[in-house]
């Protein structure tokens, strides 16, 4: 079991969804391993299931998902068999997770100053200015100019680039050992994507965290990826350095993958 | 543009109307000219004059007094009447709205059950078996009127609860407790304001209503509702001692169904 050296490990993770009593698999034996202080890139066309085998990785899937057969170890734990109270120590805490859609994330009643807290508080006990002063200085660290107005500002008066910033900045606030960024960057503009890939690659150097960034853009395998792995139809079909997964990709899906990107010119 | 301007009125005007007879009931006994139960025996049935503005009822109380002393009994009954209500529903329907199922299932044909009954004859059917109080009142008006908050916080939770940052909240750690106090239900504030808006008027007419058929609020102790049942054996003589307790419920719901009407627009 040489695999078990990673802090995260998924071993044939089979998943269905149930609508109208009849089950349809999407995850079909998924087995990958993050390994501590890496950047895995999972990269798939829509639908190979990237995103639900990142939502598994804390157990908090849709209600009609059910998982059908394998396992997901965390650090020596079997995730799938904890119970709601230890999950929610994970979740946040351990494993966090970045998100497409920033702002459609960030409730939009609250500042997000008192959202950064509140993801503070509710894992370690600190009075309300305290986590404050914690969320201002996280701010600063994802390099968000003017952190004190930013702090007392709505979500819809932030830029998608600002409030990616923003939730990054309350996903590493409990210093979680492994960081899911489910395509973080598809919302954004091109220059905000390169600063926020950037963003991603300079926090791992301060926060020594794990990060399984999950996009359908190989550009991105190419600039971040230690290791890439590609999905496809619920399976993880290929899996190595970018050099190697680029050079000689056996899997007709990678192929179709780099023809796509090469075809528009993005490398 | 112009409807914008319009509705802002409303809001205005009606939480003007509001503000205006909170302050009267809350400052009562310096407003109010004479002690509302001082019985007069030379002021019997005395029209509306300098000396006494709405007149006099039937046994020589001031009128005016009788019914600033009732709007402090009106406007609370109808304040906590909703607020009962309000919080039962969110309670209840938070729960069926957030957990589904079986939960969901039991809460809302309780609901449906509750709601089978017209509501004025479940009021008085149950008016009939608890002693009349004031507190009694409130309970029984909030205990029978939390359905339809009940149902607005289960649609608004349903549909909330597929949003992304409830699934952010949840990947963040947060309690179910958590999201629903603090990501839900703020987000579900909005119609729920309105809705307790319009019904303190909905509550206040039904404490008239109660008192008018003598269930409500017993008599020294005035309420609008109470003031108008005493005036109907003399109403032939005396049409003020009906008219400005009349005027008076009339104003107020409009007042509250103005406030609502407003709000409603804010919240686009």
């Amino acid at each position: 079991m040489a695999e078990t050296e990673g802090v995260l490990t998924i071993r044939d993770l089979c998943l269905e969804f149930l609508s109208n009593a009849r089950a349809k698999p999407v995850l079909q034996g998924v087995n990958l391993t993050l390994r501590e202080k890496e950047v895995l890139v999972l990269a798939g066309e829509s639908g190979s299931g990237k995103s639900i085998t990142a939502l598994s990785c804390t157990a908090n899937l849709p209600r009609n998902a059910k998982v059908t057969a394998g396992s997901i170890i965390y650090r020596g734990q079997e995730v799938l068999k904890m119970r709601e109270e230890e999950l929610r120590g994970i979740r946040g805490a351990q494993i966090a997770y970045v998100f497409q859609e920033p702002a459609a994330y960030l409730n939009p009643l609250f500042t997000v100053g008192s959202q950064i807290a509140e993801a503070i508080i509710q894992h370690r006990s600190q009075p309300f200015g305290k986590a404050l002063q914690i969320a201002e200085a996280l701010l600063e660290q994802v390099r968000i100019p003017d952190p004190g107005r930013v702090l007392s500002s709505y979500p819809h008066q932030l830029s998608g680039g600002m409030n990616q910033r923003v939730f990054i900045a309350m996903s590493l606030a409990l210093h979680p050992k492994v960081l899911i960024a489910d395509e973080p960057t598809t919302s954004l503009d091109a220059t905000a994507e390169s600063q926020i890939l950037k963003l991603f690659t300079d926090l791992m150097q301060e926060y020594h965290f794990s990060l399984l960034f999950i996009t359908h853009n190989l550009s991105i395998a190419k600039r971040i990826a230690d290791r890439v792995c590609i999905m496809f139809q619920g399976r993880v079909v290929e899996e190595g350095s970018w050099q190697e997964v680029s050079a000689s990709p056996r899997h007709f899906h990678t192929r179709e993958l780099m023809e796509a990107y090469e075809k528009i010119g993005r490398f | 543009m112009n409807i914008a301007m319009m509705r802002n009125k409303t809001l205005v005007a009606g939480s003007g109307i509001i503000l205006l007879f909170a302050l009267i009931a809350l400052l009562a006994p310096l407003v109010s000219p004479y002690d509302p139960a001082a019985i007069n025996q030379e002021d019997l049935l005395l029209g509306p004059s300098p000396r006494h503005l709405f007149g006099t009822d039937s046994l020589g109380r001031d009128l005016l007094s009788r019914m600033i002393y009732g709007a402090r009994i009106s406007l609370s009954v109808g304040l906590v009447a909703v607020g009962i209500a309000t919080l039962t529903g969110i309670l209840l329907g938070s729960v069926a709205g957030f957990y589904g199922g079986l939960l969901d299932a039991l809460i809302m044909r309780f609901v449906d059950v509750m709601l089978c009954f017209p509501s004025f004859f479940l009021l008085l059917a149950v008016v009939s078996v608890f002693d009349p109080s004031i507190f009694n009142i409130m309970c029984i008006i909030g205990f029978t009127s939390w359905m339809g908050p009940a149902r607005l916080v289960r649609a608004e939770i349903l549909s909330l609860k597929e949003r992304e940052f409830i699934q952010a909240a949840r990947a963040m750690g947060a309690t179910n407790t958590r999201i629903i106090s603090r990501h839900l239900l703020p987000n579900a504030a909005g119609p729920l304001l309105v809705n307790a808006t319009l019904g303190i008027s909905g509550a206040i007419l039904l404490e008239s209503g109660l008192s008018f058929l003598g269930l409500g609020v017993q008599p020294p102790v005035a309420s609008w509702g109470n003031i108008l049942i005493e005036s109907k054996s003399t109403l032939g003589v005396a049409w003020w001692i009906t008219v400005f307790p009349g005027c008076a419920i009339l104003l107020t719901i409009l007042g509250f169904n103005m406030l609502a009407e407003g709000l409603r627009s804010k919240n686009g």
